[in-house]
């Protein structure tokens, strides 16, 4: 378009006529639109703009010509980001990307855009400004499902320290103490069975929790448990309820209710015995090495806390899984056992289902126990080739 | 010769403030910090900010740069301040949770820690609210830091290579006092209340000692519940720590213990009634007379006389009932609701609280003469 390449200052001024308040056909008029992320506002006057830009250039001068806020929020406080001047347009970024199912509002103020009037004269001017609501919607996906929870066993002890629920997919906090229930015999809610904590036991990509069950409620002889009583008792049943709707990183809930039933045993007042593990030898080269536990452990810990060693020290990589009911795992060596002396180092930290481990019980009674005591964490076995 | 003297006063004053800027002293250099959670909140010395992020297991040191000097006793209020964070944030306002509330004493300008959002891409957000009510962010894209980093603590795992960790850390609250950071929590893996003390300035050579703390009970069975909050506070002249537990032992711990020996025992010196968890404690003074105030998730303001407290004698007999409260007395006052507390200026106190009535949470300041 011809007029757009005269240079002199009342070609340009007659420009900016054109394009920010007349209705020809020459250029686009002034638009908002949402795009990779960030707003613009586009096809505006150039000379306008340099002016405004010169002008009036801080942050909050452009919080005020364009304005971009949520729906829902305060009518005062505009979205924090940043404002980005070209030569026709102006983008907004906002410090943080736009959500998912809310409802946005951007408003380009373009009668203040032109409030300068030092350089260029300004004609009555419409006062509408520009407006852009949007909405991003997720991707369509499925909502998360509960791929276990972890002690599995069905026969828990009374003083249970902790669960481990699994996700197929990330979570939100937040939800935690609405949807996970602890049921009776008789299905009536258990009064505050769990550990309230503002900073909820998540793990990096939030697909597995932990929950504590209350230690005041565990311990003996500590106030909550002397009125509360624990929140397990031997012999009952329970079950465990984690209700629908707890809410993934796509705003989706869960759609079904999951269970775990569970009956109560004696509490468990004693540490883990290495001595008592039952060793099996691999049988083969490449067969894998299985160790009976003698009784469930924490899953997280027990998936983590053992090594194997060869006979130099060195660290024997393999893949180690976890057996039912976690008193179990098997251990299958990356490259094949050779004739030798092995050994099974295990961590002093590795817990039982009630917070008891090697050296140290969940619950000390000081007037019995010596704490802090040192308890044997190896085990040795040898591999030997059978004939043939 | 007066030109002189004013030309080298003038030369010592720039070199003892001008020159020698905290980040020198601290041991602090400029960098990206890009943090992977913000919860608890503390100040060090010369309006250095800690920020607990318990997903990265580290402690950040900041220097906010708050030049910023306000010496009146006024009061604040900003209403519906997680609608005012919702609208800054551009989130719904479920997704907006304030982890902790600070105010930086000099300037009375507030700082949060914001959580934006509640899946596992929740982005960390320091916010300033100053006296003026203007919400901004404290970028820390380029920023005088140090970082203490609590994931390469001594123990078991020093000599062994365990398989990947799965820790999930919760840190429950951060207290400076003298060159000593206390950084209170728990994890998954090792549920054992661990008070890890840091040495300020960082020193990357130089191991966090975790002391492991309880508490008796009745003298019998200790306990390794995790402290909910913390305040350093000197008590018969001793520097010590007053630490809240949920449901709801208030126990004392002297400083000199928690450095020198590896496993402490504390007393308990009141219950603060069961069914609650104290939320945040502050030390203040008021007609000369020193307090302590503990807010709390179930109670109104608890004010305790910091006089009562150096009086108490360890609690060993058991309440007997379940929201009874023993040990040191306090006082109930009028406030509920009070999430996060801090001190404000000799008049006021400032508060993050729930109104009961209408459901809003405000950003706002108690007066001192009603607690």
């Amino acid at each position: 378009m011809a007029v757009n390449n005269i240079n002199t200052l009342s070609g340009v001024f007659f420009t900016s006529l054109l394009t920010l308040f007349s209705h020809c056909t020459c250029a686009q008029d002034p638009h908002l639109k949402l795009e990779n992320g960030r707003v613009w506002a586009k096809d505006l006057n150039a000379e306008v703009l340099y002016t405004f830009a010169r002008y009036f250039n801080s942050q909050t001068d452009w919080e005020s010509v364009f304005p971009v806020k949520t729906q829902s929020g305060a009518d005062d406080i505009v979205i924090g980001g940043t404002y980005e001047v070209f030569e026709t347009a102006v983008a907004f970024t906002p410090r943080f990307p736009f959500a998912n199912n809310i409802d946005y509002l951007a408003m380009f103020h373009l009668e203040e855009l032109a409030r300068n009037t030092n350089e260029i004269y300004l004609p009555r001017i419409s006062s509408n400004p520009l407006r852009l609501t949007f909405r991003l919607s997720p991707p369509s996906a499925s909502p998360a499902e509960i791929t276990a929870i972890y002690p599995t066993n069905s026969l828990l002890p009374e003083n249970l320290l902790k669960i481990h629920i699994t996700f197929s997919k990330p979570m939100t906090s937040g939800m935690v103490y609405d949807k996970l229930k602890l049921l009776d015999e008789e299905n009536r809610e258990v009064e505050k069975p769990f550990l309230v904590l503002d900073q909820e036991l998540w793990d990096a990509d939030m697909k597995t929790l932990t929950v504590l069950f209350d230690p005041g409620r565990i311990k003996r002889g500590l106030k909550p448990n002397l009125e509360m009583k624990p929140a397990l008792r031997e012999g009952e049943r329970y079950t465990l309820v984690v209700q629908e709707g707890w809410t993934d990183i796509d705003g989706l809930g869960t759609r079904n209710t999951y269970t775990k039933k569970f009956r109560c045993t004696e509490p468990d007042r004693s540490s883990p015995s290495v001595a008592s593990y039952k060793v099996h030898a691999p049988l083969t080269s490449a067969a894998p090495l299985i160790v009976e536990l003698q009784e469930s452990h924490d899953f997280i810990l027990l998936s983590r806390h053992i090594v194997v060693r060869d006979v130099t020290g060195a660290i024997v990589e393999g893949v180690l899984s976890i057996g039912p009911n976690e008193s179990t795992f098997q251990f299958v060596p990356k490259h094949p056992w050779v004739e030798s002396k092995y050994t099974i180092e295990i961590n002093p930290l590795l817990e039982d289902l009630a917070g008891n481990n090697l050296n140290r019980l969940f619950d000390e009674d000081l007037q019995r126990a010596s704490s802090n005591r040192k308890t044997e964490n190896r085990l040795n076995f040898t591999f030997v080739k059978k004939e043939g | 010769m007066k030109k002189v003297f004013i030309a080298l006063f003038t030369v010592m004053a720039a070199t003892s403030y001008g020159v020698d800027p905290p980040a020198s002293r601290y041991g602090l250099t400029p960098g990206k910090v890009e943090l992977k959670s913000a919860g608890a909140l503390a100040f060090g010395p010369e309006g250095i900010l800690f920020v607990a992020d318990a997903k990265a297991g580290a402690i950040y040191a900041l220097d906010i740069k708050d030049n910023q000097r306000d010496t009146a006793s006024i009061a604040f209020e900003l209403k519906n301040v997680d609608r005012a964070l919702e609208s800054f944030l551009g989130i719904a306002p479920s997704d907006v949770v304030i982890n902790d509330m600070i105010v930086h004493g000099p300037s009375q300008n507030f700082y949060l820690s914001v959580s934006r959002g509640r899946s596992a891409d929740a982005a960390a957000v320091l916010i300033k609210v100053d006296r003026n009510k203007k919400i901004s962010e404290v970028k820390t894209d380029n920023i005088l830091f140090s970082k203490a980093d609590l994931t390469n603590l001594p123990g078991p795992d020093e000599k062994t290579r365990w398989g990947q960790s799965k820790r999930m850390l919760a840190i429950t609250d951060l207290q400076y006092y003298e060159g000593d950071l206390f950084v209170a929590g728990l994890s998954n893996e090792e549920f054992a209340s661990r008070l890890r003390s840091l040495k300020f300035p960082f020193n990357a050579n130089q191991a966090s000692t975790s002391v492991e703390i309880f508490h008796a009970s009745h003298n019998r069975y200790e306990t390794h519940a995790p402290i909910e909050t913390m305040l350093p506070i000197v008590l018969d002249n001793k520097p010590s720590i007053l630490a809240g537990y949920g449901c709801a032992p208030l126990a004392k711990f002297t400083v000199a213990d928690l450095k020198a020996q590896k496993h402490v025992k504390g007393s308990t010196l009141a219950e603060l009634g069961g069914g609650s968890r104290p939320l945040d404690m502050i030390q203040v003074t008021k007609n000369g007379e020193s307090f302590v105030l503990i807010a709390n998730s179930n109670r109104t303001i608890y004010k305790m006389k910091v006089a009562n407290i150096e009086k108490s004698e360890p609690i060993t007999t058991p309440v007997d009932g379940i929201f009874v409260s023993s040990g040191t007395p306090f006082v109930a006052t009028g406030y509920i609701g009070v999430l996060h507390l801090d001190n404000l200026n000799s008049k006021f106190v400032a508060a993050i609280q729930r109104d009961i009535e209408t459901g809003d949470l405000n950003l706002v300041s108690i007066p001192m003469r009603w607690l």
